[in-house]
Formats: C-alpha cells, structure tokens, sequence
C-alpha cells in the first residue's frame, strides 16, 4: 500500500539555503549599487568617461565623415545630407497630405450628409422636374468649380482607411 | 535545479531568440514619417462597447509593444476585452533626418492628427488617453495645449512631471556640470537606443545585470515563468533612439529647469500652463519605481484645473505596474473601473 504522503511531499532541495543566502547576499548589494549610482562622484565618474570617449573619438569621427563625404561626391552619389534634407521634405509634404486628405474626408461627409432619403428624392422630383443632376450641397463647403455629382458623392470613405 | 540538456537548451533559446510579443490583431490607420496609429480590432459587439475610444501614448525610446506584451496576460487585449475601442499611437524609430524632432512636434504636429483620424474612424468626438512615462509628458501637454479637442479622460502612469526634487538619480547624471547635451547631440544627432538602455539599467544596476538573469536561471524547469522573461526581455532588448530636439528639452526644460511644474515651458511660442488641464484625471504611482519616483507624479492633480481627479499608488515597478504578474489584479481592474464610469455607456 502506498503512502500518499509521500507521493506529494516535494523532494528536498539541498540548494535552497544557499540560495536564499544568495538572495540576501544580492539584495544588499543591489541596495548598496542603487545608492551608489545616485551620488555626485558617480555622476562625475560616468560623465568623465562619456566626455573622454567624445572628445578621443570625435576627430577619428570627423575624418570618416569628410572621407566619405568627399568619396561619395567624386562617385557622384549621394550623400547623408542629401537624403535627411530629401526625408525632411517629404515629412513636410506628409503633413501637407493628411491634413488635405482630413479636409477631403470632411468634404465627403458633408456630402453624404445631404444626399437625400430616397423618399425625399422622390418627393422633390415629383414637385419640380427641373433638378436633374445637382445635388443640394452646401455651397460654403465646396471649392468653386468643383461639381459633385450624385455618383461621386454617395461614396463614402471606407473606415479605417488611409 | 540540476543542469540538463533541456534547460541549457531552453536558456540558449530564450537568450538567442525573439518571442512573439504583441499579438493582439490590430490595423493601422494613420501614419506620419516613422509614427503610426494602430486601431486594435474589438472582439464586443458595437452595442456592448464603450462609445467613446481610448488612445494609448507610450515613450518614445522604447517600443510601445510593453502594452500589448504577450497573449494573455496583455493590457490591450484585456481593455479590448472590457469593451474599449482601443487606438495605440506608435512614434517609431526616428532617424538621422527626425534630430531636430522636438516635444513641439510630437504634441502639435503628430498628435492632433493622429486625434483627428481616431476621432473620424470611431465617430466619436470625445476621447479618453492615457500616457505612459514619457508619453505621459506629451499627453500632459498636449492636454494642456488643446483642452478643448475632445479629451474626457487623461491617464497618466508613471509620469516624470515634477522635476524640483534635485536628487532623482537622472537628475542628477544630467545635470550641467556632469553632462554635456551639446557635444552628445552634436556626435550622435539622436541619443542612441544603446545610451538608454545602459542609463535605465545603471538606475538599479545589481538587479538588471545579474539578479534578472538568475531569476531565469533559477526557474528555467517551470515554462510559464521562462515564456514571461521571454517575452520582458525580448521587449527590454528592443530600444528605440530619442530624438535629439527631444531629448534636449527633455534634459534642459524639464530635468534642469523644471518648466513644466513652474508654468515656463514653452512649446511653439505658447506657455503650457497645467490649470488649463479639465480632463477627468487618474494619476497612477508605482511606489518601487526608480526611473519615476513617486515625487515626480505626486504633485500633478494639485496643478490641473480638473474637478474629477484621483491619484492610486500601486506596489511596483516602472514597468512591473503595468506588465509585471500582478497587473492584471492591480493596475489594469483600477484604469478599467475608473474609466468605464466615465466613458459614457
């Protein structure tokens, strides 16, 4: 017959004293470490060698820079400042796009807003057959020479598009 | 723990390897340069969700994927699951040609477009937002900025605001006599992602270095824990650069000069003034952070102009509050109770 204490009692971990030891060992040090970090000698200490690795490196740093720059301008490519100043334009022309794509958006919703029911379509057709394609569009919200038509504007942009 | 070829197997993958983070479906819906908007798709009929949507901002020097770290235990995913429409602002990792990218930028430029496109996706004028570290500075002034653009909601988690206290460890690396931002700007462009790391790891240097991999060490037979520090590391090894603009302001403005508290900050010639702020505010404190000490936050709800305001102090960490094993019975039920009564349902 078998004990069913001893089926769940864990196996005994010989290890375990010594890394709670361990623990408590890593716990003053972390404490110890964290106070130190947070002092002015450290702050001068990383600083210094922050400064140190500028000052040793920026020469090395400055003739790679004109050794390629000058390297590319004889290949006839391209440099590094042609293509920041090439990514700042279109960042530019980017804001340019979304707000005009905004203002579209916001066109189309006006738009969409007035086409009429069908009903009130029918109705309106009925009392005057003079008004066959325009489309009762608020004026003040359309660019002069734009002609929205009821085709054009009973489109809606899909939600969650681009 | 005895050493068997399965766990030397185990380490050398998680060590060597990238885990799946960030899983939860989702689209994009707007970008701009390297920043983009992520719509996450709701899983809650319309009738069951929240009319009103919620904007994640998170830092900018590290991947926001920390808010969606792994199925099942992800903070999107259980917003998503209580009926938010949830947008995730994501700014991406600028480049050379972004060093001139300024907070001016980030909360005039980028952000009230991407505001603008939530808003029309979702049809709702009204938003909720919440920011995170860094993030948590741009929604403050952006909030501040623009108080009259929609925002009901503001969130702040572990928001580094208040700088008076002159003995906050990066205060004090950054300050001028230590620290030269010029000659580091002027090398650089951006602050390199490497940088960073080795700045938010030196906070607290034992435990990052050493203590975090003997705990992988110590539990590398128990795979749920091993899929955990998986799934952190392979989001603490992915650094993003700051933008040089940024991080000036970030160094001189706020850390040196504490503008933002004392109403000087100027962004685009406009004073951010914090009275300004009318948004319902939650203000959440990790009480074991050493990268946002809790003074750093603490003083926020007395400066706004807001009615509504509640500040929570969690047990935790920066990042544990939020991505830790006990979120998901702390930080997250507190933002969800506190917003759903305020997200008009």
């Amino acid at each position: 017959m078998s004990n069913p204490e001893a089926k769940t009692s864990k196996p005994v971990d010989w290890l375990e004293p010594w890394r709670e030891m361990r623990n408590g060992y890593m716990d003053a040090w972390a404490k110890a470490m964290t106070g130190a970090v947070n002092t002015d000698a450290y702050s001068q200490f990383s600083g210094l060698m922050l400064d140190t690795y500028l000052t040793t490196s920026e020469p090395f740093r400055e003739a790679q820079q004109k050794i390629m720059l000058s390297t590319l301008e004889q290949m006839q490519m391209p440099t590094r400042s042609d293509f920041v100043s090439l990514a700042e334009r279109l960042a530019n022309l980017e804001l340019l796009l979304d707000d005009m794509s905004a203002k579209l958006s916001e066109m189309a919703r006006i738009v969409s807003s007035s086409v009429p029911t069908p009903e009130a379509e029918a109705e309106a057709s009925e009392a005057s057959k003079t008004s066959k394609s325009e489309l009762p569009v608020d004026p003040t919200s359309l660019k002069p020479g734009l002609k929205f038509t009821r085709k054009s504007s009973a489109r809606t942009p899909k939600k969650g598009s681009k | 723990m005895s050493c068997q070829p399965e766990m030397l197997h185990t380490l050398t993958k998680v060590l060597t390897t990238r885990a799946p983070i960030a899983q939860t479906p989702k689209e994009v819906v707007w970008t701009l340069n390297k920043a983009k908007l992520y719509r996450y798709i709701p899983v809650l009929p319309k009738k069951e969700r929240h009319p009103m949507p919620l904007l994640l901002v998170f830092a900018l020097m590290n991947r926001p994927s920390i808010l969606d770290l792994r199925p099942g235990h992800s903070f999107v995913e259980f917003m998503v699951k209580r009926g938010y429409d949830v947008y995730l602002l994501d700014w991406g990792s600028p480049g050379i040609e972004d060093k001139n990218l300024k907070f001016d930028d980030y909360t005039l430029d980028y952000m009230p477009r991407a505001i603008r496109k939530m808003k029309e996706v979702s049809g709702s004028t009204k938003f909720s937002m919440l920011g995170w570290c860094i993030g948590a500075i741009l929604t403050t002034i952006y909030s501040a900025l623009c108080p009259d653009d929609g925002l009901r909601n503001l969130i702040l988690l572990t928001a580094p605001l208040d700088f008076s206290n002159k003995k906050i460890t990066f205060g004090r690396w950054t300050e001028e006599r230590f620290f030269d931002v010029e000659k580091v700007l002027n090398a650089f462009g951006n602050m390199p992602a490497e940088m960073i790391e080795y700045g938010a790891k030196a906070l607290n240097p034992v435990q990052n270095y050493v203590g975090n991999y003997l705990r992988l060490w110590d539990n590398l037979d128990k795979p749920r824990i091993v899929e955990s520090w998986h799934a952190m590391n392979t989001w603490l090894t992915d650094n993003v650069p700051l933008a040089g603009g940024a991080f000036r302001q970030l160094v001189v403005d706020l850390y040196r000069e504490d503008r933002l508290m004392k109403g000087t900050l100027m962004i685009r010639g406009e004073r951010v003034q914090l009275s300004r702020i009318r948004a319902n505010l939650l203000t959440l404190i990790a009480e074991g952070d050493h990268i946002t000490p809790p003074c750093q936050s603490e003083t926020i709800n007395s400066k706004v102009g807001s009615s509504d305001k509640t500040m929570v102090r969690i047990p935790g960490g920066h990042i544990g509050i939020m991505a830790g094993s006990g979120a998901s019975k702390t930080a997250w039920p507190q933002i969800d109770g506190w917003l759903a009564d305020r997200s008009g349902r």
